[in-house]
């Protein structure tokens, strides 16, 4: 026994010698720890469409185009100098001595190889370039992109998709190697792919030849961990284990930014969270003087209050900020219990009880569902709410097994709102889960491109709007700010308004 | 011996055939679509039953079934939808990390749960025997969850003592993966400071599942031990003037053994179950946080195959029992023969 004893007093020695000032908090100046909400699937970039994917896919690639975070309308050269449409033809000449990581260099035949096989594979980002025709590389500083109709949008959309090396998709590429894809990569971006430890963490190193600018003191090494839980992300941050995390909770994130050693970084990029969509095809939401009664009833204080202020009520679905925006000339949608039983009244139904599916692991959705229970029981309408897993709760209301679902809204285009109004509005669109038809708004998401007046683009861009909210298909019950902690010894974190939330690590350096 | 173990092998298997025709599914009830998840937002309908048919999702269920059950037999799990990658590639990854934190934290609970519970049964009743029975009450009722997240915000963020999760310093380079396990590699790599940094990452999630078993298995330790302390032939033992540390060490131990070992093995069972909990609060990269992401997604294959894996788990630390039963209690043996 006396050995047990020996053996758990070494154990708990150990235990007592390991516990030393945590090696966190001296801070190495060089490496930049990002505390990631998720782990890639993919970083193919033509497969990429989740932010945690996106955070090595946007700085081990570069794009074509960039454009300016504080003016979305203000496109910027990238790998591309210069461009110019001319009807449905796009001729874009590219940067000089641009190379990959490992060497090559960067010329119109990797824009051509990387666009067609974004195509090919019809995934991640591909909607937003889907009205391209054709490539055709004039010579190797430059390509020509011809669209299937004129759009205006070309060279915004192109903003958001990766440059890779046509030498990388001739040897990896095809059926068979396109698994590398999914675990390589070689870019022109500011940072190069290290190594992927799975489970843990994917590291980048700063690329010493790329040709945009780095601040000062930027940093050599970058590691993006993967932290699931939001509480370990705040803590984490806070603790100094992390430089900065994403999808911090916003109660934690306004208890962090306000001690010492931190401050906010505010900024736009959600269009709604979240968003209620109604089923058009079943009762009682398939009846529009119900729906209309739902929007009315939708206590719309209570979920900016749950934002602690950080909010507002959008008017529709299209953000103020957002280039070409309608929001300014709409109608404020406020809370008037009244109206909810006047439209409830000529909706005809009585005693109506409907169900909501919610996906669960997002807090915000479940609160306005619960909102909407609440304020749908102020006017006599039964609201029942199932929490079910992200596609099984799209799943339901697909198949009529639900009249509600609960979703975020952003879009990934600086400048482009047809490819948001085609996923969530139009026949077809993977999010359109309640099945919304309308031939008008059809016919102006598909004119809109090729209208190349921008006074003209934001009079049809209201049309589409007031043709969304006049259907009553959706609540919108909040348009939160975004809010990120950031730690005072880093700097240069802007929010980029067309992600969801987004790690742009060639801006960062340390203080 | 070696037939009972044969027959309880063959029965091993059949369990593991059940669960993986009872996963295989109920996974496939679920009315979910990892394709849809593959795809994207915005992918087209056209897209996503491509990549269906590329994960065979879109061929009948039975034919989905008879080709899982071929590629099984011949040992393979499946490809992850998630990951990309086969899952048995995904498991030879992350379970060493698991096995790590089960061995670790299963030695640490027998150590502390034994020593406990000798140290409560030598005077039942006393003060030290009604401290251990209290501490052991408060572990019992606490769950998992929030045991671990406790542990986090007093040694993590308060007293800045231990890292908040994973399995090694984030700012410091693991040494070369030789076996998995970071202890042995550590060692292996002849480096003290990666040592120190695995096992400092290693004692909050290790800490966490200790306390939760320590309560059952101390409480039932005891009880064997006291129970054991009550026969007569303790008591002729002490007629005879025997001392009661030779009484409780050389007689009255070996004899509770068999009642401890039937609690040591349902305490493992809990463990494997508290693992994904744990991994998942303190982002260990094992099975349990695989199992957990993979979940999410409603990726078959890995779900199949873990539910396979932690069963095996189960079968074979029932067949070790089994083994070591007779070994420890004699009569066992004769009773089974």
């Amino acid at each position: 026994m006396k050995s047990l004893s020996g053996i758990a007093g070494t154990a708990l020695l150990l235990m007592a010698s390991a516990m030393g000032v945590n090696s966190a908090s001296a801070q190495d100046a060089t490496t930049f720890v990002y505390a990631d909400a998720g782990e890639p699937s993919t970083i193919d970039p033509a497969k990429a469409n989740v932010n945690w994917e996106f955070t090595v896919t946007r700085n081990v690639y570069d794009r074509l185009v960039d454009f300016d975070l504080d003016d979305p309308s203000r496109l910027l050269p990238a790998l591309a100098t210069e461009w110019k449409q001319d009807g449905k033809v796009w001729t874009f000449k590219l940067r000089d001595g641009v190379t990959f990581h490992d060497g090559t260099p960067f010329d119109a035949n990797d824009v051509k190889a990387t666009l067609d096989r974004l195509l090919k594979v019809g995934q991640g980002q591909s909607y937003l370039v889907d009205d391209i025709a054709s490539v055709t590389v004039v010579d190797p500083k430059t390509v020509q992109i011809e669209t299937k109709a004129p759009t205006v949008f070309l060279a915004s959309n192109l903003s958001r998709i990766e440059m890779m090396s046509d030498e990388d998709i001739a040897k990896h590429g095809g059926e068979a190697g396109e698994a590398w894809f999914s675990e390589n990569a070689n870019g022109t971006g500011p940072y190069a792919f290290v190594a992927w430890t799975r489970g843990t963490q994917i590291e980048l190193k700063r690329n010493d030849k790329w040709w945009g600018k780095f601040p000062e003191k930027p940093f050599d090494r970058v590691l993006d961990r993967f932290v699931t839980d939001g509480a370990n992300r705040a803590r984490g941050l806070e603790g100094g284990e992390f430089d900065l995390a994403n999808f911090v909770p916003l109660d934690e994130a306004l208890r962090i930014g306000s001690t010492s050693g931190f401050h906010l970084v505010e900024g736009n990029n959600l269009w709604a969270w979240p968003a209620i969509y109604l089923n058009m095809d079943i009762p009682p939401t398939n009846n529009k003087d119900f729906r209309n009664a739902l929007v009315k009833a939708f206590d719309y204080n209570a979920m900016v209050q749950s934002f602690q202020g950080k909010a507002v009520v959008g008017r529709g679905p299209i953000p103020a900020w957002f280039p070409g925006s309608p929001e300014k000339d709409q109608p404020e949608i406020k809370t008037d219990l009244e109206a909810a039983k006047a439209a409830l009244a000529a909706s005809g139904l009585s005693n109506a009880t409907m169900k909501c599916s919610v996906p669960a692991g997002f807090p915000e959705f479940r609160f306005a569902a619960t909102i909407l229970q609440a304020s749908a029981a102020q006017i006599g309408v039964t609201v029942e709410i199932e929490e079910l897993p992200f596609v099984e709760a799209i799943t339901a209301i697909k198949t009529d097994k639900s009249n509600c679902f609960v979703l975020g809204n952003a879009n990934l285009s600086p400048q482009d709102a047809t490819k948001f109004f085609s996923a969530h509005y139009l026949k077809g669109g993977f999010f359109n889960s309640g099945k919304f038809e309308d031939p008008a708004l059809q016919e102006l998401i598909a004119k809109l491109p090729s209208v190349s007046d921008p006074a003209e683009r934001a009079a049809m861009l209201k049309q589409a709007s007031d043709i969304v909210v006049d259907s009553h298909y959706i609540i919108w019950p909040a348009r939160p700010v975004t809010v990120v902690p950031e730690p005072d010894r880093i700097g240069g974190y802007r929010i980029d308004p067309a992600e969801y939330i987004n790690a742009r690590f060639w801006e960062l350096y340390s203080k | 011996m070696v037939n009972f173990l044969l027959k309880r092998f063959a029965w091993g298997i059949l369990v593991l055939l059940l669960v993986a025709v009872i996963t295989f599914f109920l996974s496939r009830v679920v009315p979910a679509d990892p394709a849809a998840f593959l795809a994207g937002q915005n992918a087209s309908e056209a897209t996503v039953q491509k990549i269906r048919a590329e994960y065979g999702l879109d061929r009948p269920l039975t034919e989905q079934f008879v080709s899982y059950m071929v590629g099984l037999s011949k040992g393979d799990l499946g490809q992850s939808i998630r990951t990309r990658r086969s899952v048995s590639t995904d498991l030879a990854q992350y379970l060493p990390a698991t096995l790590e934190l089960l061995l670790v934290s299963f030695t640490i609970y027998l150590i502390a749960s034994f020593s406990l519970a000798v140290t409560a049964a030598r005077h039942p009743g006393g003060f030290v025997d009604g401290a251990i029975r209290l501490l052991t009450m408060v572990g019992t009722g606490i769950p998992v969850f929030w045991l671990g997240m406790a542990l986090q915000f007093m040694f993590f963020y308060k007293l800045h003592w231990l890292p908040i999760g994973a399995r090694f310093p984030i700012r410091e380079t693991a040494p070369p993966v030789v076996t998995g396990f970071l202890i042995i590699d550590s060692m292996l790599a002849g480096s003290p400071s990666a040592l120190l940094g695995t096992l400092k990452h290693l004692a909050l999630p290790a800490l966490t599942i200790v306390i939760n078993l320590l309560a059952v298995g101390t409480r039932l330790s005891r009880a064997a031990l006291i129970q054991e302390q009550s026969r007569l032939y303790v008591r002729t033992a002490r007629g005879k003037g025997l001392g009661p540390r030779v009484i409780l060490y050389k007689h009255v131990l070996r004899n509770a053994l068999s009642p401890i070992l039937t609690a040591t093995t349902m305490q493992f069972g809990y463990m494997i179950s508290w693992v994904i909990l744990v991994e998942v609060i303190f982002d260990w990269p094992g099975i349990g946080l695989y199992a957990y992401q993979s979940f999410q997604v409603f990726d078959y294959s890995p779900v199949i195959a873990l539910a396979i894996v932690s069963t095996a788990g189960f079968v074979l630390i029932n067949l070790l029992m089994d083994i070591l039963y007779p070994i420890i209690d004699p009569r066992v043996q004769s009773v089974g023969s």
